[in-house]
């Protein structure tokens, strides 16, 4: 079992209605932000027998599932 | 002609889609969403809600459910295929329409009913003609229609754009409110027709979109 993290971002000039609410609230408490862009973490634990393997399987599972890749981007990172 | 209506985990307008079906002449057919047999149906109406929670994107899990299998196959031997809100999202995910849907850009929840404008007439949009305006509710957080700019010109070009709100009530490209596939049989749209189906509730302009359901897309 190879532990995989999944980070899936909106594509750069994507509006993020999210993040736009989390910097003007922080800017209510008095934070200096210049930006804040909100995405998702996934944890995956993937039985492969190695990490490229793994890495492999975590890609095309963000490709079909965790990401649209009309408005998303992802990084993958395994955890040898 | 019969119509079968989707009902997926946390779908929440098949009542009102089945009943919209009906007033429009067809027979509804409730179709589950953990069974492959559409039932020999003659179209299909993928209702509002929220399948699967809405959890990882709107309409993403809805996708990988056995009936949008034979939805899919349904759809590409050219059997209309009508999808509204939760359901024009999930038509987007299974790439079976264009474009996908994202948060309304002002971050609220809209609940109105809007103005849209017919962009050209067809099967979907029954006795209207192109210039039209109609009145239909919508209720949506995540209702904005998006696609690269590129991609919304060729669909333009392709006549694909069957509806417009008149007023940019989500930030969808375009004001895009209504889109088809190239072949024509599959519609989605944000706003609910089957919830403009008798005057005493405000308008009837849904029943031309339901009826495209019935007219075969």
């Amino acid at each position: 079992m190879i532990g995989v993290t999944v980070v899936v971002r909106g594509k750069d000039g994507i509006l993020d209605p999210q993040g736009g609410s989390i910097e003007r609230s922080l800017t209510t408490l008095g934070y200096t932000v210049g930006g804040v862009r909100a995405g998702k973490v996934f944890d995956l634990v993937i039985d492969a027998p190695d990490a490229t393997t793994a890495e492999a399987t975590a890609r095309e599972i963000a490709e079909r599932v965790l990401a649209n890749p009309l408005m998303e981007r992802y990084d993958v990172t395994v955890h040898a | 002609m019969r119509v079968g209506v989707v009902t997926f985990p946390g779908t929440c307008d098949d009542r009102d889609a089945r009943r919209a079906v009906e007033l429009c002449g067809g027979v509804a057919v409730t179709l589950w969403h953990g069974s492959n047999d559409l039932d020999d149906v003659d179209g299909v109406f993928l209702p509002g809600g929220f399948s699967y929670g809405d959890h990882l994107r709107c309409g993403a899990l809805a996708r990988f459910s056995p009936v949008m299998g034979a939805i899919s196959a349904f759809a590409a031997a050219g059997g209309p295929v009508l999808g509204v809100c939760n359901g024009f999202q999930v038509l987007c995910e299974a790439g079976l329409l264009p474009g996908v849907l994202r948060a309304n850009h002002h971050g609220r929840f809209n609940c109105l009913e809007a103005d849209l404008v017919v962009e050209r007439a067809s099967a979907w949009t029954g006795a209207f003609s192109a210039g039209d305006t109609i009145r239909v509710p919508l209720k949506h957080g995540e209702g904005a229609w998006y696609a690269s700019d590129d991609d919304l010109r060729e669909l333009e070009a392709a006549g694909q754009v069957l509806l417009r709100y008149a007023d940019d009530v989500n930030g969808a490209t375009g004001r895009v409110a209504g889109v088809c596939n190239a072949e024509g049989n599959v519609f989605g749209l944000m706003p609910h027709p089957e919830h403009a189906v008798e005057a005493l509730i405000g308008s009837t302009d849904g029943r031309a979109i339901v009826s495209g359901v019935l007219s075969g897309g």
